[in-house]
């Protein structure tokens, strides 16, 4: 049974190149286009790791990841934030939400999946 | 036309000074004293003229250049005025237009670079599924495949042997089958044997039946006997004789399937030699293909893994597309709202001719809390180096 990772991220272009990298490790990825999407998708479907961009229309990263914290079932499932964001203040306040890591972009493929393989298997 | 305009200034008080001099003199007379008095009131009414000509010429004057300082600051306040509008327009007709340029720019960038991103991961995962059907065909099922071969040469040179060993067997068979033919000998040998037997049982009887004959009557019976025992050495001999022909017959077709046995067994081996060198040269043919495939396969795979290896470093530099898009969409934004800001300081204009400056600071601050990436920070700073991102932190 592959595991899940749901990807949130505003830029088509992000998505496919998640969603290219996991898949061709064995990943299943459900896609969402912004922070409002990526939390109807996280509950309709259970993800094992969520990889959330911050700057979104309708809902930012850190608003999805404090709103899904709030759920049951992803009070202990892992949270990355990927985004362009670097400054130290943004990682606090990720890591005030409940994120469990943050990956600037651009990121390697590789090294993704190292990170994705390192968090979840 | 000025000194059409000075002239009453003047005239008017020397006039009146003439006048004076002129009743002074008709009332009083004109003795010595009055005429003086006369002459001074007329060159003070002179005087008088020309002081006020002098005055309105300096009021005149005064009045021009007022005019024109007027006339000046009237042209000045058209233009600031003008200016005052384009910049409204700026904000009106401008902004908007840039704002929709870099928006058309960054989504056409974003459509090319998610088109191209799919493309590169097309070609990844075609190429991933060109090396594996390459493998199963001759790459790591290579070594298999050379198994197979080897297994296949040592099974067709059991035939080989077996076929040879068919020849063998064929060969002793056929020796074997040669001492019958020194047993014809013997069986001839034996044949002439029973033949002479006969004849000289046929001599015998022969005397017999004259030594019978000899005895009359007493030897009727034995006459009898003799004579049977010649029949019988006569039937011997026709049976030594049949047997004779008989070995014959066997000695001819045995000697033939002899021969006929040592012409096709020459034949035979070299056939079979002939197949067991087909067999080897095929199996070396096949061996040489097979490990040209393996190696084929080989040079595809490490070559296939550059390529995923270099579109892998393009994914990641195509990343800026992501990058460069949220640089846009700030500078969109910001320049958006750049006319409700122009506006503000304009409305003023309208309304009481007064005009407040565009509160650029607020601008540039709102534009400030939109940045996302240390590189934008930077370059609000007006510092180019650009920033040094840790890439991954864990909490």
């Amino acid at each position: 049974m592959a595991k899940v990772v749901l990807t949130v991220d505003d830029s088509a272009s992000i998505r496919q190149m998640v969603a290219f990298t996991l898949k061709s490790a064995g990943y299943e990825v459900v896609e969402a286009i912004d922070g409002e999407d990526g939390l109807a998708r996280a509950k309709g479907r259970n993800a094992d790791l969520v990889l959330t961009d911050q700057n979104m229309p309708k809902m930012v990263g850190l608003t999805l990841i404090q709103t899904l914290r709030g759920l049951p079932q992803y009070r202990a499932i892992p949270i990355l934030m990927l985004t362009t964001e670097s400054s130290d203040a943004m990682k606090a306040a990720g890591k005030a939400a409940g994120a469990t890591g943050w990956l600037v972009k651009p990121f390697d493929p590789q090294k993704l999946l190292e990170v994705v393989k390192k968090v979840i298997g | 036309m000025r000194s059409s305009a000075t002239f009453p200034y003047f005239a008017t008080p020397f006039g009146l000074g003439l006048l004076a001099a002129g009743l002074l003199l008709g009332l009083a007379g004109a003795d010595a004293v009055n005429l003086g008095v006369a002459a001074t009131l007329a060159l003070l009414g002179g005087l008088a003229g020309r002081w006020l000509s002098g005055r309105h010429g300096a009021a005149l004057a005064e009045t021009t250049a007022a005019r024109a300082d007027v006339e000046a600051l009237t042209g000045r306040l058209a233009g600031a005025q003008a200016h005052v509008d384009s910049v409204l327009a700026l904000g009106d007709d401008l902004a908007p237009v840039w704002a929709r340029q870099i928006e058309t720019g960054r989504a056409q960038m974003e459509q090319a670079i998610t088109g191209l991103t799919g493309d590169f991961a097309g070609i990844v995962q075609s190429l991933d599924a060109a090396v594996r059907a390459s493998s199963a065909a001759g790459g790591d099922a290579g070594q298999d495949l050379a198994g197979v071969f080897a297994r296949s040469e040592t099974n067709l040179g059991r035939v080989v042997e077996s076929l040879h060993g068919a020849v063998r067997h064929k060969e002793e068979t056929m020796a074997e089958i040669k001492t019958l033919l020194d047993f014809i000998g013997e069986l001839q040998q034996m044949a002439a044997a029973v033949a002479g037997i006969a004849d000289q049982t046929n001599l015998l009887a022969l005397n017999a039946a004259i030594e019978a004959a000899r005895a009359g009557e007493a030897g009727r019976g034995f006459a009898v006997v003799a004579d049977e025992v010649r029949k019988l050495s006569t039937l011997s001999k026709e049976t030594g004789n049949r047997i004779s022909a008989k070995v014959d017959t066997i000695n001819t077709a045995i000697t033939g399937a002899v021969r006929a046995a040592e012409q096709t067994a020459a034949s035979d081996a070299q056939a079979f030699d002939t197949a067991g060198a087909s067999i080897h040269a095929v199996l070396a043919d096949f061996r040489g293909l097979a490990e040209g495939l393996a190696e084929s396969s080989g040079i595809l795979r490490r070559e296939s893994e550059d390529i995923q290896a270099r579109i892998a470093g393009a994914l990641v530099q195509l990343q800026f597309q992501d990058r460069v898009s949220q640089i846009l969409s700030h500078a969109r934004d910001n320049i958006a709202s750049l006319p409700g800001y122009i506006q503000a300081g304009g409305t003023d204009v309208h309304a009481d001719g007064g005009v407040r400056a565009i509160d650029t600071a607020r601008l540039l601050a709102d534009l400030e809390r939109t940045y996302a990436m240390a590189e934008e920070r930077s370059n609000h700073d007006g510092d180019t180096s650009g920033a040094d991102d840790s890439e991954i932190t864990f909490f």
